[in-house]
């Protein structure tokens, strides 16, 4: 038996493998993984422009930066502690792509830049102006937000991850970033663009395939930027996680109550106790 | 990482469906004689109680909460759309795991300790209750630690498992998930691969059917209506007694 | 009519004299297993005594049996389909080990091998379930022939609606009373093991009425334990399945007698077949508490009837069974003479197991009488008391004898007439008068009018008085059991066929009870 399970195992992981190293071609790569914060021309988005970026620099560090940024920097590596600073502090995901998927990826970059004489971005005043939106834009955002308002795709409310701390605003969940401040942190450009090409996977399996319509990206957009002018200036300390710890204390009480009075009807001893 | 990730949340999956189902069918059709779990409360009674019955009815709300998650994630997604009644049921989903958790351990405080429940133990009971230990352990952290996962499971863990069961195995979303929750994830197929060997077979053998069986059971060892018919033709009628 | 055959059974309790012999046969049979040890499928209590397991009669504590609501319909008191699988994680009345007793058995080899030394080797009574040394707190019969006892006696639960002072006479020393009851399963009509067990491993044989677990299905949910009210489904804790009395079904089938029966010393128990109606149980078995024990006797059919001999065979009866059916002792001690009851018909499970009540020592009376006579008859050194009392044990009526029976007679109605006096009442005459009848026969004393009036008052005649009698007392083998061949040749064989298995199995288990990898 024990052999026969390492022989399926074994074969599984075989399998597995071939799986997953069917080969895409850099452009869909670059798409679904790198588009969220990188343009190719097109300006800085959370992360650098990389048009002609194979230029600026070797091929070696840059599959190196691409597949793991994270350990290149805690190597100590100074070009990539200086992009790091350069950009915010915002690290790079680590991006689980081969040698030959990073060559890929550089090979469409390069086809792709365009000539460095002729730039053209869009403004950030196109992608959100501070100064056109309504209270009602930031209520929808909070509904769209904490879920009592559906997207019109279909998707799962933001709260089941996220938090945005603030009063009137529902315990947000904690599997992924606190996003209270990510306004400052990423700017307009970066949410939006992450809201509509999320580059995570779990974002991709809500949305990937049911992207937010322009109004939902705006409300929301609206509410975070709502969240991040009042948390600039104050501080929000009105946790009440304490209510929901308190709820399930209650509710505990409440289930060993019902326990004991079905344990009043238990015959615990035996009738010969008495001997 | 990526031989690890592909061999814990691909290759373990199949490993243990094929050996959940190839397990069972084996174990059912040799040994079923010791298709059940040995219930050992006409040796000890009360803390049987205090360690089976919120155990029990712990796992049952969150097996079928999980179960549901997963068949109808759309049903608890509408359900949550009201962060009161997010609330309301992962607040309950909460208590139901502390239950589970602080039952399963005093049935496995109770079985070590009690000398005639230790007779009638087998090594794969006191394995199976600590992996259960273990598996609740985690399943109370993620609920406290990364919370909203009544939400997010219909958003990861539903198209992970969907992909699974397609044969078209994605793991992009299960592998960006923080440890504890991947932890939970590989526990419980472990725990599904092993179902067969040990004593949570009972649960593939729940009574059901009683609820619409009449309640007196008659069997007849000959068919009693041509036995004395000389016209009948002549058969080895076998009782089904099973 | 959906005409059925029963192997049923008559123990006639005036014989028993309480020598466990059967009790002992079985054992040897069935229970000598690990897990089985406590398990005595038959066991003899003494009554009055609180029995096996421990006040086993008292269902508020043990939920067994069938409950009867106000429409008339009734289920099961303590399990069945909601309750029994809303308790299935704890079933909250299940009878534990201390209930019986824990069996255990002596170091005997400690006698031996005992290094030498000051003290006396001892043999250490060692638990048979850990292994480990005990106290010995209770045993199998535990109270035998300690009718008076404050601790057992008195909490027999079948004294309540007993006035006290009635109770406190049934205990004092002089007036103090006892009889034996030997029980084994009663292969009931409406049997609720059966209809508690969730996974369906017990059940009724059409054949013959034998209830059996079918072992492989039984899955321990235990709830057959819980719901028999006479405590006769065991759970083997080291199996992890119930167990009950199978009345030697491959003795029967091979037209052997179960070995309790076989071994009975005082010859007190009868097995004959007992043709029914299945088609009226359940409504027998719903009847109001005063029809009951009449409502399953007329379960019972008539096997001379031809109309009911006609439906048996298309039933499939065998000739031989109806024949057996005919001249079944049982059949004329329930239906014949009416002097066989069911014990604690109130639990609605219809037993066919009939019990003839015991007549007990009726209750003496003082009387003055003149002793001097005696007095002078005496050496004048003996020491003499002048007391002018003698116990008196006439009465005028002979048949008020019964009522001054040592035991209340509403004890005896409270085990043997679900509550009713008369029912009892009834059969104690019947029995009291072929008594009268027998002494006139054969010492003479009576009188031919006050034999005549006797049997006329309890409309017996002189013939069926001495039926009676023959068969209570005389009855050889041959009488008291009437067992029909099993027809294998039609069943080929009744569970398996040993064809298949031969050279392949053998006894004991086929697979090793042990669980995990």
């Amino acid at each position: 038996m024990k052999c026969f399970v390492q022989k399926t195992a074994l074969l599984f992981l075989l399998i597995s493998f071939n799986l997953t190293s069917a080969q895409s071609t850099g452009q869909d790569i670059f798409s679904k993984t790198c588009f969220a914060c990188h343009t190719i021309g097109e300006g800085k988005r959370v992360g650098p422009d990389l048009a002609n970026v194979h230029q600026r620099r070797n091929e070696e560090w840059l599959i190196k930066f691409i597949q793991s940024s994270n350990s290149l920097i805690e190597s100590g590596d100074s070009l990539a502690i200086a992009v790091f600073e350069e950009n915010n502090k915002i690290l790079m995901p680590d991006q689980p792509l081969t040698e030959l998927e990073a060559k890929a990826v550089i090979d469409y970059i390069s086809s792709n830049s365009p000539d460095p004489n002729n730039p053209n971005t869009k403004t950030p005043k196109q992608i959100f102006d501070p100064t056109s939106i309504t209270q009602a834009d930031i209520d929808r955002g909070k509904n769209l937000f904490e879920g009592t308002e559906k997207f019109e795709n279909g998707g799962a409310s933001c709260i089941s991850c996220h938090a945005v701390e603030m009063p009137g605003v529902f315990n947000g969940g904690m599997l992924a970033k606190d996003i209270t401040m990510v306004f400052s942190r990423m700017g307009a450009a970066g949410v939006d663009a992450i809201i509509r090409t999320p580059p995570f996977p779990a974002m991709i399996n809500s949305f990937g395939e049911n992207p937010l319509t322009d109004k939902e990206v705006k409300d929301l957009l609206a509410f975070l930027y709502d969240a991040d002018q009042w948390n600039q200036t104050k501080k929000y300390s009105g946790n009440n996680d304490i209510v929901l710890i308190f709820a399930v204390i209650l509710g505990l009480n409440f289930v060993f109550v019902l326990f004991l009075f079905k344990w009043n009807r238990v015959k615990k001893n035996s009738v010969n106790s008495f001997r | 990482m990526n031989a690890f990730d592909n061999f814990f949340f691909i290759a373990l999956p199949y490993a243990a469906l094929l050996m959940f189902f190839v397990g069972t069918i084996y174990r059912y059709k040799a040994t079923k004689f010791k298709f059940s779990s040995l219930s050992s409360q006409f040796l000890e009674t009360r803390k049987l109680y205090w360690g089976s019955v919120p155990f029990h009815w712990g796992i049952l709300f969150l097996f079928f909460g999980h179960l549901i998650a997963f068949l109808f994630p759309s049903s608890i997604l509408l359900w949550n759309q009201q962060p009161v009644r997010l609330a309301i049921l992962e607040i309950s989903a909460f208590v139901g795991g502390i239950i589970a958790f602080v039952g399963i351990i005093s049935l496995l405080y109770r079985r070590l300790t009690n000398p005639r429940i230790r007779k009638v133990t087998n090594y794969m009971d006191n394995i199976l209750e600590l992996l259960l230990i273990i598996q609740i352990f985690l399943g109370l952290w993620v609920a406290y630690g990364y919370r909203w996962g009544s939400s997010w499971f219909a958003s990861i863990l539903t198209p992970y498992l969907n992909s699974i069961f397609s044969f078209n195995p994605n793991i992009d979303a299960v592998i960006a998930l923080p440890l504890v929750v991947q932890l939970h994830i590989i526990l419980a197929f472990i725990i599904f691969m092993i179902i067969p060997f040990t004593r949570l077979v009972h649960l593939l053998v729940f009574p059901l059917s009683y609820l619409w069986r009449p309640y007196q059971k008659v069997i007849w060892n000959w068919n009693r209506r041509q036995v004395r018919n000389s016209r009948a033709k002549w058969n080895i009628h076998k009782p089904n007694n099973t | 009519m959906d005409v059925r055959s029963q192997i049923s059974m008559l123990f006639h309790l005036d014989k028993c004299i309480g020598c466990h012999t059967c009790s002992l046969a079985c054992k040897n049979i069935w229970t000598d297993r690990k897990g089985a040890e406590y398990m005595w499928w038959n066991n003899v209590e003494t009554k009055p005594g609180t029995g096996y397991p421990t006040k086993w009669e008292d269902q508020g504590i043990y939920k067994g049996g069938w409950d009867r609501n106000a429409k008339g319909n009734i289920s099961l008191t303590g399990s069945g389909k909601y309750k029994g699988l809303l308790n299935i994680f704890h079933n909250p009345h299940l009878p534990l080990l201390e209930d019986y007793y824990e069996p255990w058995t002596y170091k005997y080899l400690d006698l031996i091998e005992s290094p030498a030394g000051d003290d006396q080797p001892t043999a250490r009574p060692v638990s048979l379930v850990t292994g480990k040394p005990i106290d010995i707190k209770g045993g199998p019969n535990w109270d035998d022939d300690l009718s008076g006892t404050p601790e057992y006696a008195r909490h027999d639960p079948n004294l309540k609606n007993l006035s006290p002072a009635e109770q406190e006479a049934m205990f004092q020393l002089e007036k103090m009373a006892m009889f034996y009851l030997p029980r084994i399963c009663n292969h009931c009509l409406n049997p609720a093991c059966v209809a508690s067990c969730p996974s369906g491993a017990i059940y009724k044989r059409g054949e013959d009425g034998v209830v059996l677990i079918n072992q492989k299905v039984c899955r321990a949910w235990r709830m057959c334990v819980t719901a028999c009210p006479y405590k006769k489904s065991y759970y083997n804790w080291d199996t992890g399945k119930s167990e009950k009395c199978i009345l030697c079904y491959p003795r029967l089938e091979a037209g052997l007698t179960p070995a309790c029966m076989h071994s009975c010393v005082g010859r007190i128990r009868y097995l004959g077949v007992m043709l029914y109606d299945a088609d009226k149980i359940e409504e027998a078995a719903s009847a109001p508490i005063d029809e009951l024990i009449d409502r399953q006797l007329d379960l019972i059919l008539d096997p001379f009837d031809e109309n009911i001999i006609e439906s048996a065979k298309a039933n499939g009866v065998a000739d031989t069974t109806i024949h057996a059916a005919q001249t079944s002792p049982v059949y004329k001690f329930v239906k014949e003479w009416k002097i066989g009851l069911p014990l604690h018909a109130e639990y609605r499970t219809l037993p066919m197991l009939f019990y003839v009540p015991p007549m007990l020592p009726i209750m003496a009376s003082l009387s003055q009488t003149d002793n001097s006579s005696q007095a002078e008859k005496l050496d004048p050194i003996a020491k003499f008391w002048d007391k002018n009392n003698l116990y008196d044990t006439t009465s005028e009526s002979i048949l008020q004898t019964v009522e001054q029976a040592r035991f209340p007679v509403k004890y005896m109605a409270n085990m043997f007439g679900a509550g009713n006096e008369e029912k009892v009442m009834e059969v104690l005459k019947k029995q009291l008068a072929v008594r009268v009848h027998r002494r006139e026969v054969t010492v003479g004393d009576v009188g031919p009018e006050l034999t005549n009036s006797t049997l006329n008052e309890v409309n017996l005649t002189a013939e069926i008085a001495d039926d009676i009698y023959k068969l209570t007392s005389l009855a050889k083998f041959e009488d008291r059991f009437n067992i029909p061949p099993a027809h294998r040749e039609q069943a080929f064989e009744m569970l398996e066929n040993t064809g298949d298995v031969k050279g392949s199995t053998g006894f004991g288990f086929k697979e090793a009870p042990k669980r995990g990898l």
